[in-house]
């Protein structure tokens, strides 16, 4: 293909985000699962106010149960993993049927944990198949584009989520320059200012400190998508 | 084919993985289910297949001179053998298609003939498909699945590989492309033969867009990509006439290409199949297409039409009136298995009410013989049952017109059903073709 449409460039883009979202939220529910059994209860309000999302839950069972599976529920993990399936379906032919696969086996995976008596243990498969959807993607999508479009999605929700939740912010940098090299491959086009700021903060980004300048610089880094 | 048909589950599992749906819309709601598969396939001799193979070309190939007759000088509307009115009248026949020639004079690259076999062995075509039949890629995806199951069923039967339907599909679109890439135009994500949109999209290494990827400049189609837009050569529509050009037919259609019929017109991309197809597979024009044989091939028609009887003729509508509780009747507004109705199977108020509407607008309606069709094993898990079973089969035209050896065999859900069509909760089979 010479020239893939900017509709699939921006499918590409929010599949990625959405994959790394749904991978995101899914380890930081397990460690909040585990932590429910016999350690302080986690702070879901909290959660829910660095995530920027309406706390509508009654209690922290009552959040695990609901972010995770209520499909009525626009911000829930299988949410966000139906909006990833929802980006990918129509890219069939761009990111391979064995690609796809992979994400369609998730959602089939999360459908059945949403109902299953051990949730946990399945929510493990649902992230065996997304790694292995990035991993088959990767070597099925053959326009450089598009593949490097999917990794700035990847790249893109890894620093947004890092920087809102204070999550693994020991890899923040290395993302940094992921990103850095990704967005080199993709047509996509930047916002000068921001990327001059991103650059600036990424040798010590201080996430507490520069929150609100990082979370607007890489929200709004790509002006296509 | 034992050691197959135990893998039955294994298969339909691997088809939820790879997503074979098709979308259903209820009660204003879509919803996508799964297509069930059933691992007993269709079997078909080589000689039984041969017959067919010829039967069939020779049928696409009259209705493609038919279309090509209707839409330039109706030689076959003025030699009285179809009635000038009936084709005039058919809802599929488009005016802003007469006079208009599409790349090389093929109108039907594409043909689904839907054929039943009777019990007692003899084929019927119960339906042509000239505009989007659809159903090809199910038993393309299933063959490949059912492969990596049981091989020794591969390896033990000399069963025709159906597997090239990807690049057969290519050259029939690469034929008639005037010059640019190919592209399958979905009405989107939502349509109930998505997946077969998409997945066709990468066997034949087309682009897959939809409404707001292409748009006409000085009559030529383009893609719209991100760095450079692509002329556009040839376009496998999956969306209705009515919905593909709202400068020419339905004003209020969103999902199709404004002026799309401007750059058709003057030559500079193909449609496929071309607009008006609906005149040739009009379930009242089905009934002349014997006649069609006849007289654009000089040749007796090989496959027979179900006898059937068009209340539009006066003898005919006698006849339909005093048989009619053992005939079905068809409505030919409707498709998809909608409108179909066996008169044997309504109660006395809902005959007479069906049999006035068919007095009233004879056009609208034809009756046909029931066929008893045959029945072919269906594994359950509770053990084998038997169900009606009809066959879609693919014809293509290119530089000459061939057949899929392959097929759509489609069986109903319940007992003695005779309605086999998925929006009806229907499975499907493979078709295996025996090389000898």
């Amino acid at each position: 293909m010479d020239s893939i449409a900017l509709s699939k460039l921006d499918r590409l883009f929010w599949l990625g985000r959405y994959i790394e979202r749904t991978l995101i939220e899914i380890d930081i529910m397990q460690d909040a699962y585990d932590q429910s059994i016999d350690g302080p209860a986690f702070d879901y309000v909290e959660f829910c106010q660095r995530l920027e999302i309406p706390n509508a839950y009654e209690g922290v069972d009552d959040f695990i149960k609901k972010f995770l599976f209520d499909r009525k529920d626009p911000y829930s993990v299988i949410s966000n993993l139906n909006y990833a399936y929802d980006n990918a379906i129509v890219l069939r032919e761009s990111i391979s049927s064995a690609a796809l696969s992979y994400i369609q086996m998730a959602v089939n995976i999360m459908e059945a944990a949403a109902k299953g008596v051990a949730p946990m243990l399945e929510l493990q498969s649902v992230t065996d198949m997304l790694y292995a959807f990035r991993s088959c993607s990767d070597d099925s999508i053959l326009d450089m584009d598009s593949r490097y479009t999917l990794k700035c999605g990847y790249s893109v929700e890894r620093i947004d989520m890092y920087v809102r939740l204070g999550h693994h912010l020991e890899n923040l940098r290395r993302e940094f320059s992921r990103l850095n090299h990704r967005m080199q491959c993709t047509p996509l086009r930047r916002d000068g200012e921001k990327l001059m700021l991103l650059l600036g903060l990424a040798p010590n980004p201080d996430p507490e400190n520069n929150r609100k300048i990082l979370l607007e610089c890489i929200e709004g880094l790509f002006v296509d998508v | 084919m034992e050691s197959l048909v135990s893998h039955t589950a294994r298969i339909n599992d691997q088809l939820a993985r790879y997503g074979v749906k098709f979308g259903i819309y209820k009660n204003g709601v879509f919803n996508e289910r799964l297509f069930p598969f059933d691992a007993i396939a269709r079997v078909i001799s080589a000689d039984e297949w041969r017959g067919l193979e010829r039967g069939l070309i020779q049928r696409v190939d009259a209705l493609n001179a038919f279309l090509k007759d209707v839409y330039g000088p109706q030689e076959i509307i003025h030699d009285g053998v179809v009635p000038e009115d009936f084709v005039l009248s058919s809802p599929g026949y488009l005016a802003s298609c007469i006079g208009l020639m599409p790349p090389k004079g093929i109108y039907s690259h594409i043909s689904g003939i839907d054929l039943v076999q009777s019990r007692e062995g003899e084929w019927f075509v119960l339906e042509d498909n000239l505009r989007v039949p659809s159903g090809a890629s199910y038993p393309l995806i299933a063959r490949a699945l059912c492969r990596r199951c049981s091989p020794d069923t591969y390896r033990q039967n000399d069963i025709v590989d159906n597997r090239g339907y990807g690049s057969m599909l290519r050259e029939v679109v690469d034929n008639v492309n005037c010059g640019g890439i190919n592209v399958i135009f979905t009405p989107g994500r939502y349509n109930a033969a998505y997946f077969e949109h998409s997945f066709l999209a990468e066997q034949t290494g087309a682009v897959l867009a939809e409404a707001g990827d292409l748009y006409v400049e000085n009559e030529y189609v383009y893609y719209r990509g991100f760095e450079k837009d692509q002329r556009v050569g040839a376009i496998y529509r999956r969306i209705s006439d009515e919905y593909l050009d709202p400068t020419t037919f339905l004003p209020e259609s969103v999902i199709g290409i404004p002026n799309v019929m401007s750059a058709y017109r003057a030559g500079n991309v193909a449609i496929i199949n071309a607009p008006g197809n609906g005149a040739a597979d009009d379930k009242g024009i089905y009934y002349f297409v014997p006649k069609m044989v006849e007289y654009y091939l000089g040749e007796k028609a090989l496959l027979q039409n179900a006898p059937t009887y068009l209340p539009f003729y006066p003898d005919d509508l006698a006849y339909v009136m005093d048989n009619f509780e053992r005939l079905v009747i068809k409505d030919t507004a409707e498709a998809g298995g909608y409108g179909v109705v066996f008169a044997s199977n309504m109660d006395s108020e809902a005959r007479e009410e069906l049999r006035q509407k068919v007095l009233t607008n004879p056009r609208r309606w034809i009756a046909q013989e029931i066929v008893d069709f045959t029945e072919l094993p269906v594994h359950l898990a509770e053990g084998d049952v038997l169900r009606k079973a009809d066959l879609r089969v693919f014809v293509l035209t290119g530089h000459e017109t061939s057949v899929w050896p392959s097929g759509l065999t489609r069986y109903s859900r319940e007992a003695g059903n005779a309605i086999v069509n998925s929006s009806q909760g229907g499975g499907f089979k493979d078709t295996w073709i025996l090389s000898h």
